[in-house]
């Protein structure tokens, strides 16, 4: 009997102990803080097209009115509730509008991080439940993104909140501390992005042209999606098919094949590959940028910290080694 | 912004073990949200038919007990990116009447010349692209199943509101009095047409107006 139980009680520890590390194992807000800025510079860049043409899409004459919305949501009995339905003046609109822009600068720079987060989730999904019959993927990532991005200490690094933090003290801070909520919401972010590829995958793999290698045609001979004309690879169908399958085997397996260390890379290396190609060639640039963010998840903070340490080194100015450099060739 | 790596001679405070319980209670909300996540897109992929009424058992009764959750976090997606197959578009054409004295006025969206920028472009591209995709026979099809037909109609309601309403706000827009407002189909061309026979992606053969009684899913 004990042949049986011990390994069974040895699994069920290890298991346990797995799923603590995994979601309990505090770490550096770094990465969190890094979605934070391109998650908040997207929902910015999103908000702020729609002012072009503000009133023919929340207006009193709309594409589609508060009204027609609202009807539609009852009539698929679901909870959808925005409070943009209940507004149709354009100066109340553009005030309301003026104000989540506001917001979306605020939880970009890390201002009042905490509080402009959650304001940037709730005023994200007021305009998704608005704009019904406007939105794609771009949307659904965006809200994703800011819904997590609330949980965890997204102004700790970054931030204006830590430089005034930083100012009060009267000098520099001890790092950024390591919280269990930072890990819990990148961690929920790599789960989710997991979920999309896997029913991406599996959606596609119930198509022909994803198997028969004709799917990526399909897609670059396109004319409302095009932005790069790339019909000359009908003179190279091999490679047509190989991108094709490439394509949905990648994005079938990523939620096996990010974990391994040795496979992480060439996953999100393939990821980076597949959504630039969107960005680039299929007229979406935003969609293909907003899922690089969510793969970004993927990035350890350590790593982050050394990219922005080395990308912020080549810009700073430092006056002291500017005025010992120029006080040496005057020596000289 | 302030930078992570200010070097510090501070030792950074060692962070605090959560407390079993709250490991737990997390665990379990943790759990029930990425349950919300997944059941979404598995309701979508067990679908069989074109009706919303033809998935598991399982992942409705999972799906409904979830639901306010799943509406109210905006979690409610397919997930389907170009799939099951990368599929033609379609465009919205109109035609403005005045009263006026003003030339009739006819154009399409998406238009990428008057839309800019791209994502602005898109908006419109998923307008019309939506509205096709929610159409709905004005007739109720003969050979619908008894339980469908209350589907049929709340998507035929649906379809009509959203169809109006597109008339209304051009109308609107331009000062006109009349509309006529049409679906178009642009096909994608073939990889040999376009290999062997130079055939352009705007080629004008690739166009078809889709009438408002046929369905466009079916037109071969």
């Amino acid at each position: 009997m004990n042949a049986i139980v011990k390994p069974v009680r040895d699994w069920a520890f290890d298991a346990i102990g797995a799923w603590d590390r995994f979601w309990f194992a505090p770490t550096q807000p770094h990465t969190l803080a890094m979605i934070r800025i391109l998650t908040g510079v997207m929902l910015f860049y999103t908000h702020l097209v729609w002012s072009l043409d503000l009133m023919a899409f929340l207006g009193p004459h709309s594409w589609i009115t508060s009204d027609v919305v609202r009807q539609v949501h009852t009539l698929r009995e679901n909870y959808a509730w925005s409070y943009l339905w209940y507004f149709e003046s354009p100066a109340v609109l553009w005030t309301l509008h003026i104000m989540a822009l506001v917001v979306f600068a605020m939880f970009t720079l890390g201002l009042f991080s905490r509080i402009t987060a959650v304001l940037a989730y709730l005023i994200t999904v007021a305009y998704c439940y608005r704009l019904d019959g406007a939105l794609f993927g771009l949307d659904q990532i965006n809200a994703m993104l800011a819904m997590y991005v609330m949980l965890g200490p997204c102004g700790g690094a970054y931030s204006i909140d830590r430089l005034i933090a930083r100012w009060r003290a009267g000098g520099d801070l001890p790092p950024p501390q390591e919280s269990v909520s930072a890990n819990v919401a990148v961690r929920l972010i790599q789960l989710h992005m997991c979920i999309i590829y896997l029913f991406g995958g599996l959606a596609k793999m119930r198509g022909g042209s994803w198997w028969d290698g004709s799917a990526m045609w399909l897609s670059i001979a396109n004319l409302e999606y095009q932005s790069w004309d790339m019909t000359w690879m009908a003179h190279y169908q091999l490679l047509i098919a190989l991108l094709t399958h490439v394509t949905v085997f990648w994005e079938a397996f990523y939620c096996v094949l990010v974990w391994p260390r040795v496979t992480r890379p060439i996953v999100i290396f393939l990821a980076v590959c597949v959504h630039s190609g969107i960005a680039l060639f299929l007229g979406m640039k935003t969609f293909g940028l907003v899922m690089l963010i969510g793969n970004l998840a993927f990035i350890s903070p350590q790593t982050i910290r050394a990219l922005v340490t080395a990308g912020v080194s080549i810009f700073r100015w430092e006056p002291e080694q500017v005025s010992k450099e120029r006080m040496t060739a005057t020596k000289r | 912004m302030a930078q992570a790596t200010q070097t510090n001679p501070e030792p950074q405070p060692t962070p605090r073990r959560l407390h079993v319980a709250w490991r737990c209670v997390i665990s379990v909300v943790v759990l029930l949200h990425l349950t919300a996540v997944f059941i979404p897109p598995f309701t979508f992929a067990t679908r069989s038919g074109p009706s919303p009424d033809l998935v598991s058992p399982l992942a409705i009764r999972v799906m409904n007990v979830f639901r306010i959750y799943i509406d109210a976090a905006f979690l409610n997606h397919g997930y389907a990116f170009f799939a099951p197959d990368p599929g033609p578009s379609h465009l919205i054409k109109y035609r403005l009447e005045f009263d006026d004295g003003r030339p009739p006025l006819e154009e399409t969206f998406p238009d990428l010349k008057r839309h800019w920028p791209r994502l602005l472009y898109h908006r419109h591209f998923m307008l019309s692209e939506q509205l096709n995709g929610e159409f709905a026979p004005q007739v109720m099809p003969a050979d619908l199943p008894e339980d469908q037909v209350e589907n049929w109609k709340r998507a035929l309601e649906s379809y009509v509101a959203k169809w109006n309403s597109f008339e209304q706000h051009l109308l609107h827009k331009h000062g006109a009095q009349r509309i006529r407002m049409v679906r178009v189909q642009h096909r994608l061309p073939a990889w040999l047409g376009v290999r062997d026979e130079g055939m352009k992606l705007d080629d004008q053969s690739l166009y078809r107006e889709l009438a408002k009684e046929v369905d466009a899913r079916d037109v071969p």
